[in-house]
């Protein structure tokens, strides 16, 4: 029989110890979502923040409050050329879309939504396991994380898990994926937003 | 039983005593619960935001100023605080919970009763104790000589210097005045 009171106060000694830890890896999450959402805006110009309807409904201060508010007023501006750090084009590269859950179609609604917000979709399939509760982007090779970057940007992932990892696709992944795909989500469950609060 | 004041659990706590934490949580949990259920009116929204209030208190722990008020007045303000963040978002609350590393807790239908249950009856307790301590004097005197230690009325009579009559006038006013109090609150949890 689980107690809510005793449970969450097991998790609370032990969180009290760790406090200055986590407050610390709390912050470079933070910074590293406000920085990728920086450098994304700066580079990618207007599309960003307005393409991806989805994600908009949050609202919250977290790191994108801001920064979302200047991309309106930059899509009114032609894009300007982009420094060296530029983003790519969003239909300048595949990304494919893998199910790393048991929930049918939740690939294909992420990929739905990429394609509406630009990008150019190659593969959905599933991938080979379906335990994954956190979304990773991974990238093909080192010169495709700005790519990857504006994927995650635009998936949110750095807002809705405070967690922005990138990582190198490993072979399985990118053999699944198809060659021609640079970027590849591996959607977790929590992705599956209609099912929560 | 815990005998160290709230202020000194918190500065313990900001100095990395997790049990210090959870007296100063074992103390106030029911309660800021109870606030939660008053106001939501869901057992598992007022668990989340009991566990995001109290999430939220230990990461601002050395935010805390004892100079300015009691730690119960700081920790309500958090509560109000989470409440009205949640309101406003439309969404659950927890960037604090997750922040500090902690699991959400999905509660079964049965944990959910027994979070209601405790924290229903935290209210009715806090009412009362309320209610009892702002009584005149003679009639907490009789009540607690009748009702909580269950002498006859010609012994609380004795006890008080007064008439048996008496007596029993100030139990049963006394009585009906925490009921009523009770009744009034009440609707605020239903």
């Amino acid at each position: 029989m689980t107690d809510f009171f005793d449970d969450l106060e097991r998790q609370l000694v032990a969180a009290t110890p760790q406090r200055p830890a986590r407050i610390r890896r709390a912050r470079q999450r933070r910074a590293a979502a406000t920085l990728s959402v920086v450098v994304a805006l700066l580079a990618g110009g207007a599309g960003i923040a307005a393409a991806v309807g989805d994600g908009a409904g949050d609202g919250g201060d977290g790191p994108s409050g801001a920064p979302a508010g200047t991309a309106t007023t930059a899509a009114t501006t032609p894009p300007t050329p982009a420094p060296s750090s530029a983003l790519p084009a969003r239909d300048a590269y595949t990304v494919a879309v893998l199910n790393g859950t048991t929930v049918p179609g939740l690939a294909r609604g992420v990929a739905n939504r990429l394609q509406s917000g630009g990008f150019k979709i190659g593969n959905v399939t599933n991938a080979a396991t379906q335990d994954h509760s956190a979304t990773t982007v991974y990238y093909r090779t080192p010169d495709c994380v700005p790519a990857a970057t504006q994927v995650a940007t635009a998936l949110r992932l750095g807002d809705a898990q405070g967690d922005f990892a990138l990582q190198k696709a490993p072979k399985e992944l990118r053999a699944l994926a198809g060659d021609r795909a640079k970027v590849i989500v591996l959607v977790g469950s929590d992705q599956n937003r209609t099912a929560g609060p | 039983m815990e005998r160290r004041t709230d202020t000194e659990l918190l500065a313990a706590a900001l100095s990395g005593d997790g049990d210090a934490f959870g007296a100063f949580y074992r103390r106030h949990a029911r309660r800021i619960a109870a606030f939660h259920l008053a106001r939501t009116r869901d057992a598992q929204d007022a668990a989340d935001l009991t566990a995001e209030t109290f999430a939220a208190a230990l990461e601002a722990l050395d935010r805390f100023d004892p100079e300015r008020g009691e730690p119960i007045a700081w920790l309500f303000g958090i509560a109000r605080h989470r409440l009205a963040t949640q309101a406003r978002r439309g969404a659950v609350e927890d960037r604090a919970r997750r922040r500090m590393g902690l699991e959400r807790l999905v509660l079964d239908d049965a944990a959910l009763e027994r979070v209601e249950a405790a924290a229903t009856a935290e209210l009715v307790r806090v009412e009362l104790r309320e209610g009892f301590d702002a009584l005149p004097a003679d009639q907490r005197e009789a009540i607690a000589l009748r009702v909580l230690l269950d002498h006859d009325y010609a012994e609380v009579a004795g006890a008080t210097g007064s008439s048996e009559v008496v007596a029993r006038k100030r139990v049963s006013r006394g009585l009906s005045a925490l009921r009523a109090r009770l009744a009034a609150n009440g609707k605020g949890i239903r």
